[in-house]
């Protein structure tokens, strides 16, 4: 009964201690609640989140997991 | 110019290795700052219609600003400018590094160059004092041997240089102006200018800075953002990881990493040319330039089969686009390879990747054979001939001679549908963004007066629900959010308006990366650092005026060099769908683009049909005696 999270690039440094070393958060009892409430609990900054895609699709911040969601949050921030 | 600038221009004739010293009335100051709007005041004026980039009568310009030196985090910056041989309008590029301040330091605002030498030749500026010397023993090599020698024959360690190598000399028309081994005036060709007038560098020292009008709220200014810059979201990952560490691994994800020439949106080896590989396998220190906390720069050490030099810093997210999935590459020393060989010949390593893309296409559609290329068999993905074309290139070599002159003329070479294949706009190639994910940024590269130009103004996704920039200037009127993808007339609003805050930046030498929309530094905390850097009584308003006339300035250059609204356009291939990537199947739609484009000439007061700034536009802007050079009552 888990959904995962995975923060692209640099949104790992907004939550290290959840991601433990690897590549994905997996968390329990998620569902029904939104991207947007679980995202603030493992401290990634919402401001700077341009696109969450929940298994391959994008989805908005106020999508209600469903139990085996898998969730990429990505920041487009523009380049130099 | 009692404070911010030091009040002098210097101005520089080659052919008769003559300078003199000029003092700019306050007013000229005041209405054009420096950097780019100051460096169209003097193209307007002294470059006609009809002026070679490459002969000795195009003026090359160097421009600092007067907040340059104050400290404010990001205000080391100068342009240069000049009509560009890359595009043959307007061009202008932006440095950080310590070369700026250095001017100042030296005692000048800004460096105006004519003529052309008649043996290869390198300025010393120091101290007020003024030298034109002999470059025989330069001419040919690389950036950093030219460097060191300048070093040497000057006897001094802490002088900063702005130079070109071979592929300046051998006038590439993509070729930059790099200072220190590692900043960048990338854009445009500039470099090609200086090696058509036989000037190899501008080396600058002094001692004395210009007095800035109130230090104590400069001081204030510069400890606040010290201490809270990691606190700001976007600054922090600027540090953490520069800007190959926010932008590969993202954009692939989002569909929007240009790859294969701009056919797709995604690239299957991202991974490999990440931020995060880098950082694990070639990062060895961050980098600064003068004053900034951010310190975004990436420095790379290989002791691989490529053996990358870490003299020459390390590669951009631009960089690692270009050369990784633009050109199908996966091997990420090959890139910091590039990035080398880039800044040591004076390439611009967008230019460079995107021309060398382009011949990739055109070999795989036969359109180029290994007859054409030296036996190079120029697929997507062959990295040993990415790299043997960046010699090519560089040194005007059998193939790298067709490419040297950019993938617009290269194509009209070529012929034979080549054309299609050239994704460039006004002759400038595109940058590592794509515009079928990002509304306004088509915009932004069908109008830039430089030609296709990702720094126009912030990107789409920074005004869309919940993003930093919707709440960072409700003083303009930016108070909603506004979807990323879409192109909707209030999108082409906050464009318009974007625009603005980044142009203004490169006239008063300011790094985008610092201040503006989505970052820590507010656009009123810059009226207020402009204040106190010249004790001018400065408003947002002002900010945002010259902001205005910067931008008109530029395309009144243009203009005056033949563009009109014919020439604010993209390539075909936008407007076809995006064939991989989370937005396959996106399409631009043409008659929305045309529609924006319409609406972004009324709100600039330029006009619908021809694209050139109205007579009643330029009165208003300060800027009357324009419209005579344009033609205008």
């Amino acid at each position: 009964m888990s959904v995962t999270f995975q923060p692209k690039g640099l949104l790992k440094s907004f939550c290290r201690e959840y991601l433990n070393g690897e590549e994905i958060i997996e968390l329990n009892n998620k569902e029904g609640q939104t991207i947007e409430a679980v995202c603030l609990e493992i401290g990634l900054p919402l401001n700077m989140i341009s696109l969450f895609v929940v298994n391959e699709k994008p989805k908005p911040k106020d999508y209600l997991l469903k139990n085996g969601d898998r969730v990429k949050c990505v920041a487009i921030i523009g380049g130099g | 110019m009692k404070y911010g600038m030091t009040g002098k221009i210097l101005r520089i004739d080659l052919t008769d290795l003559t300078y003199a010293v000029e003092e700019p009335d306050e007013y000229i100051y005041r209405t054009y700052y420096g950097g780019s709007a100051l460096a169209c005041y003097y193209l307007l004026n002294e470059c006609p219609k009809g002026t070679d980039p490459m002969g000795p009568d195009n003026l090359l310009i160097f421009a600092s600003s007067p907040l340059v030196g104050s400290g404010i985090p990001g205000s080391n910056r100068y342009s240069v400018a000049a009509i560009s041989p890359l595009s043959g309008i307007y061009g202008e590029a932006e440095a950080g590094g310590w070369w700026s301040p250095e001017l100042k330091r030296a005692g000048y605002d800004a460096v105006l160059i004519k003529g052309k030498a008649e043996k290869p030749v390198y300025l010393w500026i120091h101290d007020g004092q003024v030298e034109i010397r002999n470059a025989g023993a330069l001419w040919g090599k690389g950036t950093g041997d030219a460097q060191d020698i300048i070093k040497n024959d000057l006897g001094v360690k802490r002088v900063s240089v702005a130079a070109i190598g071979p592929a300046g000399e051998n006038q590439v028309r993509f070729a930059c102006v790099v200072n220190g081994l590692k900043h960048t005036n990338g854009r445009g060709g500039l470099g090609a200018v200086m090696g058509s007038k036989n000037l190899k560098a501008i080396a600058v020292r002094g001692k004395q800075s210009p007095d800035f009008h109130d230090k104590e709220t400069l001081k204030r200014v510069i400890e606040w953002y010290a201490n809270n810059f990691m606190d700001h979201p976007i600054e922090r990952v600027l540090h953490d990881g520069g800007t190959i560490g926010w932008d590969v691994t993202e954009l692939d994800e989002a569909g929007i990493l240009p790859t294969y020439n701009f056919r797709s949106g995604s690239f299957e080896k991202a991974d490999d040319i990440c931020g995060e590989t880098f950082h694990k396998q070639y990062f060895i220190e961050a980098g600064s330039c003068q004053g900034c906390v951010i310190r975004c720069k990436r420095v790379a050490r290989s002791d691989g089969p490529y053996k990358v030099d870490p003299a020459y810093g390390g590669p951009e997210y631009e960089t690692a686009a270009a050369f990784g999935s633009l050109c199908g590459v996966s091997d990420l020393e090959v890139v910091c390879k590039a990035h080398e060989l880039c800044n040591k010949y004076t390439l611009d390593s967008i230019s460079t990747g995107a021309t060398i893309a382009f011949a990739m296409e055109c070999f795989e559609n036969g359109l180029l054979t290994a007859k054409d290329t030296d036996g190079l068999e120029l697929k997507f993905g062959n990295q040993k001939a990415m790299v043997e074309c960046i010699h090519k290139v560089a040194n005007r070599e059998g193939i790298g001679d067709l490419l040297a002159e950019g993938s617009r003329r290269a194509s009209e070479t070529i012929g034979g549908g080549a054309k299609k294949l050239a994704m460039h706009v006004k002759g400038q190639e595109l940058a590592m963004h794509e515009p079928r994910g990002k509304g306004s940024l088509g915009l932004a590269y069908a109008l830039s007066s430089t030609g296709a130009n990702h720094t126009e103004g912030p990107h789409d996704y920074l005004f869309q629900e919940g993003a930093l920039g919707v709440s960072d200037l409700p003083e303009l009127g930016i108070l909603e959010p506004v979807p990323a993808i879409e192109l909707t007339p209030e999108k082409v609003r906050y464009f318009a308006l974007m625009q603005l805050t980044w142009n203004v930046f490169n006239t008063l030498g300011l790094c985008i990366f610092t201040a503006g929309p989505g970052k820590l530094l507010k656009m009123n905390q810059v009226a207020q650092a402009v204040e106190a850097a010249t004790g001018w009584n400065v408003t947002l308003w002002e900010i945002m005026k010259l902001a205005e006339r910067t931008v008109t300035l530029k395309r009144a250059v243009s203009v005056l060099h033949g563009i009109t609204r014919k020439d604010d356009c993209l390539p075909d291939r936008f407007f076809q769908p995006l064939e991989g990537g989370l937005l396959k199947g996106m399409a631009l739609e043409q008659e929305v683009f045309e529609k924006s484009l319409d609406l972004y000439y009324d709100m600039r007061g330029w006009d619908r049909n021809t694209g050139i700034p109205t007579a009643g536009k330029l009165v208003e802007l300060g800027l009357g005696w324009v419209n005579k050079l344009l033609g205008q009552q």
